[in-house]
Protein backbone atom coordinates (compact mmCIF):
# COMPACT_ATOMS: atom_id res chain seq x y z
CA UNK A 1 0.00 0.00 0.00
CA UNK A 2 2.27 2.73 0.89
CA UNK A 3 6.37 1.93 0.18
CA UNK A 4 9.60 3.59 0.68
CA UNK A 5 12.53 3.15 -1.46
CA UNK A 6 15.89 4.70 -0.33
CA UNK A 7 14.81 7.38 0.81
CA UNK A 8 17.41 10.67 2.12
CA UNK A 9 17.15 13.56 3.49
CA UNK A 10 19.33 16.28 4.53
CA UNK A 11 18.81 19.32 6.76
CA UNK A 12 21.85 21.18 5.64
CA UNK A 13 24.79 19.41 5.87
CA UNK A 14 22.78 17.14 8.50
CA UNK A 15 22.14 14.06 6.51
CA UNK A 16 19.14 12.64 8.90
CA UNK A 17 17.72 9.85 6.53
CA UNK A 18 20.31 7.65 5.10
CA UNK A 19 18.65 5.38 2.58
CA UNK A 20 15.23 4.39 4.35
CA UNK A 21 13.34 0.93 2.55
CA UNK A 22 9.74 0.23 3.93
CA UNK A 23 6.36 -1.68 2.57
CA UNK A 24 3.42 -1.20 4.52
CA UNK A 25 0.86 -3.54 3.27
CA UNK A 26 -3.08 -2.92 3.27
CA UNK A 27 -3.71 -3.15 7.23
CA UNK A 28 -0.75 -3.39 8.66
CA UNK A 29 0.38 -2.02 11.59
CA UNK A 30 4.27 -0.11 11.62
CA UNK A 31 6.30 0.68 14.43
CA UNK A 32 8.78 2.90 14.09
CA UNK A 33 11.33 3.04 17.00
CA UNK A 34 15.10 4.17 18.06
CA UNK A 35 16.50 6.59 19.53
CA UNK A 36 16.29 10.14 19.79
CA UNK A 37 17.40 12.25 16.78
CA UNK A 38 17.44 8.81 14.71
CA UNK A 39 15.38 10.43 11.88
CA UNK A 40 11.76 9.01 13.49
CA UNK A 41 9.37 11.85 12.68
CA UNK A 42 11.61 12.76 9.66
CA UNK A 43 10.66 10.01 7.89
CA UNK A 44 7.00 9.82 9.05
CA UNK A 45 6.96 13.56 7.31
CA UNK A 46 8.36 12.58 4.21
CA UNK A 47 5.41 9.89 3.89
CA UNK A 48 3.03 12.62 3.78
CA UNK A 49 5.80 14.78 2.20
CA UNK A 50 5.25 17.43 5.03
CA UNK A 51 9.25 16.94 4.39
CA UNK A 52 10.02 16.45 1.22
CA UNK A 53 12.47 13.77 0.73
CA UNK A 54 15.64 14.40 -1.00
CA UNK A 55 16.38 11.38 -2.39
CA UNK A 56 14.11 8.22 -3.26
CA UNK A 57 10.53 7.47 -3.85
CA UNK A 58 7.48 7.11 -1.61
CA UNK A 59 5.40 4.89 -3.59
CA UNK A 60 1.37 5.18 -2.60
CA UNK A 61 -0.96 2.07 -4.49
CA UNK A 62 1.95 1.90 -6.93
CA UNK A 63 1.76 5.60 -7.73
CA UNK A 64 5.23 7.71 -7.25
CA UNK A 65 4.06 10.53 -4.72
CA UNK A 66 7.26 12.26 -4.09
CA UNK A 67 7.45 13.82 -8.30
CA UNK A 68 6.41 17.49 -9.77
CA UNK A 69 3.44 15.79 -11.52
CA UNK A 70 1.81 15.46 -8.04
CA UNK A 71 0.28 17.95 -5.82
CA UNK A 72 1.17 17.35 -1.78
CA UNK A 73 -1.96 18.81 -0.82
CA UNK A 74 -3.31 15.86 -2.51
CA UNK A 75 -1.41 12.87 -1.59
CA UNK A 76 -2.09 14.27 2.34
CA UNK A 77 -5.46 14.26 1.89
CA UNK A 78 -4.80 10.80 1.62
CA UNK A 79 -2.99 10.14 4.53
CA UNK A 80 -4.02 10.86 8.09
CA UNK A 81 -1.52 12.12 10.66
CA UNK A 82 -1.66 12.60 14.14
CA UNK A 83 1.12 14.79 15.76
CA UNK A 84 2.87 14.83 19.26
CA UNK A 85 1.42 17.74 19.91
CA UNK A 86 -1.88 17.65 19.29
CA UNK A 87 -2.16 20.40 16.80
CA UNK A 88 -5.99 20.98 17.00
CA UNK A 89 -7.14 24.38 15.16
CA UNK A 90 -7.84 26.31 18.36
CA UNK A 91 -10.34 28.52 16.86
CA UNK A 92 -12.46 26.15 16.55
CA UNK A 93 -14.51 23.33 18.43
CA UNK A 94 -13.77 19.65 18.36
CA UNK A 95 -16.76 19.06 16.06
CA UNK A 96 -15.45 21.73 13.31
CA UNK A 97 -11.77 20.36 14.06
CA UNK A 98 -13.04 16.61 12.55
CA UNK A 99 -15.33 18.16 9.45
CA UNK A 100 -12.85 21.19 8.02
CA UNK A 101 -11.25 18.44 5.75
CA UNK A 102 -14.54 17.41 4.75
CA UNK A 103 -16.10 21.02 4.65
CA UNK A 104 -13.45 22.50 2.73
CA UNK A 105 -11.49 20.00 0.42
CA UNK A 106 -14.27 17.57 -0.15
CA UNK A 107 -17.40 19.93 -0.42
CA UNK A 108 -19.71 17.71 1.75
CA UNK A 109 -22.71 19.83 2.96
CA UNK A 110 -22.41 20.71 6.30
CA UNK A 111 -25.23 18.21 7.58
CA UNK A 112 -23.22 14.89 6.04
CA UNK A 113 -20.01 16.48 7.19
CA UNK A 114 -21.36 16.86 10.66
CA UNK A 115 -23.20 13.81 10.92
CA UNK A 116 -19.68 11.91 9.84
CA UNK A 117 -18.17 14.19 12.61
CA UNK A 118 -20.25 13.20 15.11
CA UNK A 119 -19.62 9.55 14.50
CA UNK A 120 -15.97 9.64 14.45
CA UNK A 121 -16.30 11.44 17.69
CA UNK A 122 -18.13 8.83 19.52
CA UNK A 123 -15.74 6.45 18.53
CA UNK A 124 -13.38 8.03 19.86
CA UNK A 125 -15.19 8.26 23.47
CA UNK A 126 -16.22 12.04 22.78
CA UNK A 127 -19.45 12.02 21.32
CA UNK A 128 -20.49 14.58 24.49
CA UNK A 129 -17.92 16.94 23.51
CA UNK A 130 -18.33 18.07 20.30
CA UNK A 131 -18.88 21.63 20.96
CA UNK A 132 -16.32 22.39 23.44
CA UNK A 133 -13.21 23.89 22.07
CA UNK A 134 -9.72 22.42 21.97
CA UNK A 135 -8.67 24.03 25.21
CA UNK A 136 -11.40 23.18 27.41
CA UNK A 137 -10.11 19.66 26.86
CA UNK A 138 -7.90 16.97 28.67
CA UNK A 139 -4.65 16.40 26.83
CA UNK A 140 -5.63 12.82 25.67
CA UNK A 141 -9.24 14.18 24.81
CA UNK A 142 -7.46 16.67 22.36
CA UNK A 143 -5.36 13.85 21.17
CA UNK A 144 -8.46 11.75 20.30
CA UNK A 145 -10.30 14.18 18.61
CA UNK A 146 -7.21 14.58 16.73
CA UNK A 147 -7.49 11.35 15.70
CA UNK A 148 -11.16 11.62 14.45
CA UNK A 149 -9.53 14.74 12.21
CA UNK A 150 -7.46 12.31 10.82
CA UNK A 151 -9.74 9.63 10.11
CA UNK A 152 -12.69 12.19 8.90
CA UNK A 153 -11.11 12.41 5.46
CA UNK A 154 -11.12 8.49 5.09
CA UNK A 155 -7.38 8.15 4.71
CA UNK A 156 -5.82 4.98 3.30
CA UNK A 157 -3.03 4.74 6.43
CA UNK A 158 -2.69 6.95 9.58
CA UNK A 159 0.29 8.61 10.73
CA UNK A 160 1.22 8.63 14.40
CA UNK A 161 3.82 11.31 15.25
CA UNK A 162 4.89 9.96 19.03
CA UNK A 163 0.92 10.69 19.82
CA UNK A 164 1.28 9.97 23.63
CA UNK A 165 4.72 11.22 24.43
CA UNK A 166 3.12 14.91 25.60
CA UNK A 167 0.51 13.24 27.55
CA UNK A 168 0.26 13.33 31.43
CA UNK A 169 0.71 9.73 32.45
CA UNK A 170 -3.15 9.06 33.33
CA UNK A 171 -4.21 10.03 29.19
CA UNK A 172 -1.93 7.52 27.95
CA UNK A 173 -3.99 4.57 28.30
CA UNK A 174 -7.24 6.13 26.80
CA UNK A 175 -5.27 7.19 23.70
CA UNK A 176 -3.63 3.72 23.68
CA UNK A 177 -6.90 2.33 23.11
CA UNK A 178 -8.20 4.31 20.48
CA UNK A 179 -5.26 3.44 18.65
CA UNK A 180 -5.67 -0.20 19.13
CA UNK A 181 -8.86 -0.76 18.94
CA UNK A 182 -8.06 1.14 15.36
CA UNK A 183 -5.59 -1.35 14.33
CA UNK A 184 -7.98 -4.37 15.64
CA UNK A 185 -10.73 -2.70 12.95
CA UNK A 186 -7.95 -3.32 10.19
CA UNK A 187 -6.25 0.56 9.98
CA UNK A 188 -3.01 0.75 7.75
CA UNK A 189 -1.05 3.01 10.67
CA UNK A 190 2.89 4.17 11.11
CA UNK A 191 3.67 4.61 14.30
CA UNK A 192 6.31 6.54 16.22
CA UNK A 193 6.45 5.77 19.89
CA UNK A 194 8.00 4.64 22.94
CA UNK A 195 5.26 2.44 23.91
CA UNK A 196 6.51 -1.12 23.77
CA UNK A 197 3.52 -2.63 25.48
CA UNK A 198 1.59 -1.30 22.63
CA UNK A 199 4.38 -2.12 20.02
CA UNK A 200 4.09 -5.79 21.11
CA UNK A 201 0.66 -6.17 21.02
CA UNK A 202 -0.43 -4.25 17.94
CA UNK A 203 2.62 -4.45 15.79
CA UNK A 204 2.81 -6.79 12.75
CA UNK A 205 6.48 -4.78 12.16
CA UNK A 206 8.63 -3.49 13.82
CA UNK A 207 11.51 -0.54 12.30
CA UNK A 208 14.38 0.21 14.31
CA UNK A 209 15.97 3.10 13.36
CA UNK A 210 19.31 4.56 14.87
CA UNK A 211 20.90 7.61 12.84
CA UNK A 212 18.94 7.33 10.03
CA UNK A 213 19.05 4.22 8.94
CA UNK A 214 16.93 1.04 9.56
CA UNK A 215 19.37 -1.01 12.13
CA UNK A 216 16.79 -3.94 12.54
CA UNK A 217 13.00 -4.45 11.10
CA UNK A 218 11.24 -7.89 12.34
CA UNK A 219 7.80 -9.00 14.16
CA UNK A 220 7.65 -7.42 17.51
CA UNK A 221 8.85 -10.71 19.17
CA UNK A 222 12.29 -10.49 16.97
CA UNK A 223 12.77 -7.02 17.71
CA UNK A 224 11.66 -6.94 21.22
CA UNK A 225 12.70 -10.34 22.89
CA UNK A 226 15.65 -11.43 20.70
CA UNK A 227 17.13 -8.87 18.71
CA UNK A 228 20.09 -9.61 16.63
CA UNK A 229 21.80 -5.75 16.95
CA UNK A 230 23.49 -4.67 20.24
CA UNK A 231 22.16 -0.91 19.88
CA UNK A 232 18.73 -2.50 19.44
CA UNK A 233 19.23 -4.53 22.32
CA UNK A 234 20.83 -1.88 24.71
CA UNK A 235 17.79 0.58 23.71
CA UNK A 236 15.09 -1.95 24.88
CA UNK A 237 17.01 -2.70 27.42
CA UNK A 238 17.01 0.69 28.59
CA UNK A 239 13.16 1.25 27.48
CA UNK A 240 11.61 -1.79 29.18
CA UNK A 241 12.95 -1.85 32.11
CA UNK B 1 8.27 35.57 64.26
CA UNK B 2 6.09 32.11 63.50
CA UNK B 3 3.18 34.52 62.04
CA UNK B 4 5.54 34.91 59.25
CA UNK B 5 5.07 31.47 57.79
CA UNK B 6 1.89 31.19 58.75
CA UNK B 7 -0.55 31.22 55.43
CA UNK B 8 -1.84 34.69 55.85
CA UNK B 9 -5.68 35.47 54.70
CA UNK B 10 -6.57 36.47 51.15
CA UNK B 11 -5.41 40.09 50.94
CA UNK B 12 -6.88 43.12 49.41
CA UNK B 13 -5.69 43.57 45.88
CA UNK B 14 -3.13 46.55 47.26
CA UNK B 15 -3.36 47.33 42.95
CA UNK B 16 -6.72 47.21 42.91
CA UNK B 17 -7.14 49.41 46.00
CA UNK B 18 -4.18 52.03 44.34
CA UNK B 19 -5.81 52.09 41.16
CA UNK B 20 -9.33 52.99 42.86
CA UNK B 21 -7.35 55.81 44.79
CA UNK B 22 -5.75 57.15 41.76
CA UNK B 23 -9.46 57.42 39.98
CA UNK B 24 -10.67 59.72 42.80
CA UNK B 25 -7.71 61.40 43.10
CA UNK B 26 -8.13 61.94 39.52
CA UNK B 27 -12.27 63.28 40.43
CA UNK B 28 -11.31 65.09 43.00
CA UNK B 29 -8.59 67.25 40.99
CA UNK B 30 -10.97 67.86 38.32
CA UNK B 31 -13.38 68.49 40.78
CA UNK B 32 -11.16 71.04 42.11
CA UNK B 33 -9.96 72.69 39.03
CA UNK B 34 -13.88 73.08 37.50
CA UNK B 35 -14.92 74.85 41.18
CA UNK B 36 -11.68 76.97 41.03
CA UNK B 37 -12.58 77.98 37.73
CA UNK B 38 -16.19 78.65 38.63
CA UNK B 39 -15.60 81.02 42.10
CA UNK B 40 -12.20 82.16 41.62
CA UNK B 41 -11.73 82.82 38.13
CA UNK B 42 -14.80 83.42 35.09
CA UNK B 43 -17.15 80.65 35.26
CA UNK B 44 -17.60 78.39 32.46
CA UNK B 45 -19.95 80.16 29.78
CA UNK B 46 -22.58 77.13 29.55
CA UNK B 47 -25.13 78.63 27.07
CA UNK B 48 -22.26 79.34 24.72
CA UNK B 49 -20.97 75.92 24.93
CA UNK B 50 -24.36 75.08 24.11
CA UNK B 51 -24.40 76.92 21.19
CA UNK B 52 -21.20 75.78 19.73
CA UNK B 53 -21.53 72.29 20.53
CA UNK B 54 -23.34 71.46 17.26
CA UNK B 55 -20.49 73.44 15.13
CA UNK B 56 -18.09 71.09 16.54
CA UNK B 57 -19.93 67.74 16.79
CA UNK B 58 -19.84 68.47 12.76
CA UNK B 59 -16.67 69.41 12.78
CA UNK B 60 -15.72 66.07 14.38
CA UNK B 61 -17.49 64.21 11.74
CA UNK B 62 -14.57 65.45 9.65
CA UNK B 63 -11.73 63.97 12.06
CA UNK B 64 -13.95 60.46 11.83
CA UNK B 65 -14.14 60.48 8.34
CA UNK B 66 -10.60 61.11 7.73
CA UNK B 67 -9.68 58.78 10.41
CA UNK B 68 -12.33 55.74 8.94
CA UNK B 69 -10.82 56.36 5.52
CA UNK B 70 -7.27 56.02 6.03
CA UNK B 71 -7.56 53.49 8.93
CA UNK B 72 -9.13 50.85 6.48
CA UNK B 73 -7.07 51.85 3.46
CA UNK B 74 -3.84 51.79 5.60
CA UNK B 75 -5.58 48.15 7.06
CA UNK B 76 -5.50 46.58 3.26
CA UNK B 77 -1.69 47.70 3.26
CA UNK B 78 -0.82 47.23 7.00
CA UNK B 79 -2.37 43.06 6.42
CA UNK B 80 -0.20 42.87 3.13
CA UNK B 81 3.27 44.05 4.57
CA UNK B 82 2.91 42.49 7.64
CA UNK B 83 1.94 39.38 5.44
CA UNK B 84 5.31 40.32 3.70
CA UNK B 85 7.02 40.61 6.68
CA UNK B 86 6.26 36.42 7.65
CA UNK B 87 7.69 35.72 4.18
CA UNK B 88 10.19 33.25 4.07
CA UNK B 89 11.68 34.90 1.43
CA UNK B 90 14.40 37.77 2.28
CA UNK B 91 13.45 40.18 -0.76
CA UNK B 92 9.56 40.38 0.20
CA UNK B 93 10.34 40.97 4.20
CA UNK B 94 13.16 43.42 2.85
CA UNK B 95 10.41 45.48 1.54
CA UNK B 96 7.80 45.51 4.04
CA UNK B 97 10.47 45.95 6.90
CA UNK B 98 11.85 49.09 5.31
CA UNK B 99 8.36 50.35 4.42
CA UNK B 100 7.68 50.00 8.48
CA UNK B 101 11.22 51.55 9.43
CA UNK B 102 10.52 54.53 7.16
CA UNK B 103 7.20 55.31 9.01
CA UNK B 104 8.01 54.46 12.37
CA UNK B 105 10.91 56.66 12.53
CA UNK B 106 10.11 59.41 11.01
CA UNK B 107 7.29 61.97 13.12
CA UNK B 108 3.87 62.18 11.24
CA UNK B 109 4.02 65.75 11.00
CA UNK B 110 6.80 65.72 8.94
CA UNK B 111 5.40 63.20 6.98
CA UNK B 112 2.29 65.28 6.50
CA UNK B 113 3.95 68.24 5.13
CA UNK B 114 6.29 66.55 3.35
CA UNK B 115 3.36 65.12 1.50
CA UNK B 116 1.59 67.99 1.16
CA UNK B 117 4.16 70.25 -0.48
CA UNK B 118 4.91 66.74 -2.56
CA UNK B 119 1.37 66.93 -4.25
CA UNK B 120 1.48 70.27 -4.23
CA UNK B 121 4.29 70.18 -6.54
CA UNK B 122 2.84 67.74 -8.35
CA UNK B 123 -0.58 68.68 -8.46
CA UNK B 124 -0.64 71.87 -7.87
CA UNK B 125 -3.97 72.87 -9.28
CA UNK B 126 -5.61 70.18 -7.05
CA UNK B 127 -9.25 70.67 -5.29
CA UNK B 128 -9.29 69.41 -1.67
CA UNK B 129 -5.85 69.02 -1.29
CA UNK B 130 -5.15 69.45 1.96
CA UNK B 131 -8.03 66.88 2.39
CA UNK B 132 -6.25 64.57 0.32
CA UNK B 133 -3.12 64.74 1.83
CA UNK B 134 -4.34 64.36 5.36
CA UNK B 135 -6.13 61.03 4.54
CA UNK B 136 -3.35 59.92 2.28
CA UNK B 137 -0.65 60.99 5.22
CA UNK B 138 -2.65 59.54 7.86
CA UNK B 139 -2.98 56.50 5.71
CA UNK B 140 0.57 55.71 5.12
CA UNK B 141 1.65 56.72 8.67
CA UNK B 142 -0.99 53.81 9.70
CA UNK B 143 -0.12 51.18 7.79
CA UNK B 144 2.78 51.48 9.01
CA UNK B 145 1.82 50.43 12.40
CA UNK B 146 -0.84 47.98 11.56
CA UNK B 147 2.38 45.87 9.45
CA UNK B 148 3.69 45.55 12.61
CA UNK B 149 0.44 44.64 14.41
CA UNK B 150 -0.28 41.69 11.83
CA UNK B 151 3.09 40.50 11.51
CA UNK B 152 2.73 40.12 15.38
CA UNK B 153 -1.02 38.31 14.66
CA UNK B 154 0.15 36.35 12.02
CA UNK B 155 3.25 34.64 14.02
CA UNK B 156 2.33 34.06 17.37
CA UNK B 157 -0.27 31.45 15.37
CA UNK B 158 1.55 28.49 16.53
CA UNK B 159 3.87 26.26 13.77
CA UNK B 160 1.96 23.58 14.63
CA UNK B 161 -1.43 24.51 13.82
CA UNK B 162 0.26 25.87 9.89
CA UNK B 163 1.71 21.91 10.15
CA UNK B 164 -1.71 20.65 11.22
CA UNK B 165 -3.73 22.72 8.50
CA UNK B 166 -1.20 21.52 5.50
CA UNK B 167 -1.15 17.38 7.56
CA UNK B 168 -4.69 17.26 6.30
CA UNK B 169 -4.51 18.34 2.95
CA UNK B 170 -5.44 21.95 2.80
CA UNK B 171 -3.66 24.08 -0.10
CA UNK B 172 -1.42 27.23 1.40
CA UNK B 173 -4.12 29.23 0.28
CA UNK B 174 -6.85 27.38 2.39
CA UNK B 175 -4.67 26.85 5.25
CA UNK B 176 -3.61 30.69 5.55
CA UNK B 177 -8.12 31.08 4.89
CA UNK B 178 -9.34 28.77 7.19
CA UNK B 179 -6.66 28.50 10.19
CA UNK B 180 -4.22 31.04 10.18
CA UNK B 181 -5.98 34.67 9.55
CA UNK B 182 -8.75 33.22 11.95
CA UNK B 183 -6.55 32.94 14.44
CA UNK B 184 -3.96 36.21 13.69
CA UNK B 185 -7.29 38.25 13.39
CA UNK B 186 -8.55 37.81 16.99
CA UNK B 187 -5.22 38.08 18.52
CA UNK B 188 -4.53 41.45 16.75
CA UNK B 189 -8.21 43.38 17.85
CA UNK B 190 -6.92 44.87 20.77
CA UNK B 191 -4.12 46.61 19.57
CA UNK B 192 -5.79 47.42 15.99
CA UNK B 193 -7.78 49.18 18.54
CA UNK B 194 -5.18 51.15 20.50
CA UNK B 195 -4.21 52.10 16.72
CA UNK B 196 -7.97 53.51 15.29
CA UNK B 197 -7.26 55.76 18.76
CA UNK B 198 -4.49 56.56 18.31
CA UNK B 199 -5.21 57.84 14.55
CA UNK B 200 -8.10 59.61 15.69
CA UNK B 201 -5.86 62.15 18.02
CA UNK B 202 -3.46 61.85 15.52
CA UNK B 203 -5.87 63.32 12.96
CA UNK B 204 -5.88 66.68 15.02
CA UNK B 205 -2.60 67.01 13.61
CA UNK B 206 -4.26 67.68 9.86
CA UNK B 207 -5.25 71.61 11.54
CA UNK B 208 -1.62 72.46 10.39
CA UNK B 209 -2.34 71.89 6.60
CA UNK B 210 -5.73 73.09 7.06
CA UNK B 211 -8.04 70.24 7.22
CA UNK B 212 -11.74 71.51 8.98
CA UNK B 213 -11.33 68.72 11.43
CA UNK B 214 -12.46 69.24 15.04
CA UNK B 215 -9.32 71.01 16.19
CA UNK B 216 -9.02 73.07 13.23
CA UNK B 217 -12.87 74.50 14.29
CA UNK B 218 -12.16 74.20 17.45
CA UNK B 219 -8.90 76.56 17.01
CA UNK B 220 -11.15 78.67 14.58
CA UNK B 221 -13.60 78.93 17.39
CA UNK B 222 -11.28 80.07 19.93
CA UNK B 223 -10.51 83.08 18.28
CA UNK B 224 -13.70 84.40 19.67
CA UNK B 225 -12.09 84.57 23.22
CA UNK B 226 -13.15 81.73 24.65
CA UNK B 227 -10.53 79.70 24.87
CA UNK B 228 -11.69 77.42 27.63
CA UNK B 229 -15.08 76.96 26.73
CA UNK B 230 -14.19 75.77 23.73
CA UNK B 231 -11.07 73.56 24.51
CA UNK B 232 -13.48 71.67 26.88
CA UNK B 233 -15.51 71.18 24.29
CA UNK B 234 -13.03 69.61 21.95
CA UNK B 235 -11.45 67.41 24.78
CA UNK B 236 -14.71 65.93 26.12
CA UNK B 237 -15.89 64.66 22.19
CA UNK B 238 -12.04 63.09 21.60
CA UNK B 239 -13.33 61.17 24.78
CA UNK B 240 -16.43 60.46 23.95
CA UNK B 241 -15.39 59.03 21.06
CA UNK B 242 -12.28 57.10 22.39
CA UNK B 243 -13.44 55.74 25.67
CA UNK B 244 -17.06 53.68 24.60
CA UNK B 245 -14.79 52.81 21.64
CA UNK B 246 -12.14 50.82 23.68
CA UNK B 247 -15.15 49.98 26.08
CA UNK B 248 -17.26 48.63 23.43
CA UNK B 249 -14.70 46.31 21.51
CA UNK B 250 -13.60 44.94 24.92
CA UNK B 251 -16.82 43.62 25.68
CA UNK B 252 -16.98 42.43 22.08
CA UNK B 253 -13.89 40.48 22.97
CA UNK B 254 -15.69 39.43 26.05
CA UNK B 255 -18.60 38.07 24.28
CA UNK B 256 -16.99 36.26 21.23
CA UNK B 257 -14.37 34.95 23.39
CA UNK B 258 -13.14 31.91 22.23
CA UNK B 259 -11.39 29.67 25.41
CA UNK B 260 -7.86 29.06 24.76
CA UNK B 261 -7.42 32.33 22.04
CA UNK B 262 -6.27 36.16 23.14
CA UNK B 263 -8.09 36.96 25.87
CA UNK B 264 -8.48 35.04 28.61
CA UNK B 265 -11.18 34.15 31.15
CA UNK B 266 -10.57 35.78 34.55
CA UNK B 267 -10.05 34.05 37.29
CA UNK B 268 -13.00 35.24 40.64
CA UNK B 269 -11.41 34.16 43.14
CA UNK B 270 -7.59 33.82 43.03
CA UNK B 271 -7.04 29.92 44.21
CA UNK B 272 -3.69 31.09 45.45
CA UNK B 273 -2.33 34.20 46.90
CA UNK B 274 -1.84 36.82 43.97
CA UNK B 275 1.36 37.92 43.48
CA UNK B 276 1.79 40.87 44.36
CA UNK B 277 3.54 43.41 42.07
CA UNK B 278 3.25 46.61 43.78
CA UNK B 279 6.02 48.58 44.94
CA UNK B 280 7.18 48.01 48.96
CA UNK B 281 6.41 51.94 49.19
CA UNK B 282 2.56 51.45 48.17
CA UNK B 283 2.54 48.19 50.31
CA UNK B 284 3.40 49.80 53.19
CA UNK B 285 1.75 52.86 52.59
CA UNK B 286 -1.64 51.15 52.21
CA UNK B 287 -1.18 48.83 54.87
CA UNK B 288 -0.02 45.42 54.01
CA UNK B 289 0.87 43.89 57.54
CA UNK B 290 3.60 41.27 55.95
CA UNK B 291 5.36 43.76 53.76
CA UNK B 292 5.94 45.95 57.19
CA UNK B 293 6.69 43.05 59.10
CA UNK B 294 9.07 41.65 56.40
CA UNK B 295 10.82 45.03 56.35
CA UNK B 296 11.47 44.53 59.83
CA UNK B 297 13.14 41.54 59.66
CA UNK B 298 15.01 43.00 56.57
CA UNK B 299 16.10 46.37 58.82
CA UNK B 300 17.34 43.75 61.82
CA UNK B 301 19.35 41.64 59.40
CA UNK B 302 20.86 44.45 57.76
CA UNK B 303 22.06 45.61 61.63
CA UNK B 304 20.63 48.52 61.09
CA UNK B 305 18.90 48.64 64.20
CA UNK B 306 20.87 46.68 66.93
CA UNK B 307 20.38 42.77 67.53
CA UNK B 308 17.47 41.89 69.41
CA UNK B 309 18.43 41.44 73.42
CA UNK B 310 19.18 37.60 74.22
CA UNK B 311 16.61 35.33 75.41
CA UNK B 312 14.40 36.97 72.64
CA UNK B 313 14.05 34.65 69.61
CA UNK B 314 15.35 36.20 66.65
CA UNK B 315 14.44 36.53 63.28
Amino acid sequence: MIRGEGIHKWFGSLHVLRGIDFDVHKGDVLVVVGPSGSGKSTLLRCINLLVPPDRGRILLDGVQVNSPKIRPEWVRQQIGMVFQQFNLFSHITALENVTLGLRKIRRVPPEAANRKGEQLLTRVGLGHKVDAYPAELSGGQQQRVAIARALAMDPKVVLFDEPTSALDPEFIKEVLDVMTQLAREGRTMVVVTHEMGFARNVANRILFLAEGTVLEEGTPEEIIRTPKHDRTRAFMDKILE
Amino acid sequence: MPEEDATPPALPRVEQVGEKIGAVAIVVGVLFGISYMLNESRPLDFAYMGERFPILLDAVQVSLFVTVIAYLCGMAIGFFMGWLRTSKRRALRGVASIWVEAIRGTPLFVQIFFLFYVIGYFAPRLDNRALLTGILALMLNTSGYQTEVFRGGLQSVAAGQVEAAKGIGLSYWRSMQHVIFPQALRLVVPPLTNEFIALLKSSSLLFFIGVQELTYRGRILSFGGNLLEVYTMVFAIYLMITVPLGKVVNLLERRYRIPGLGLQKETRVAPRRPVDRSSLTTRLLFGDAGARRRLRAFVRRARIVPDAPPGEPSA
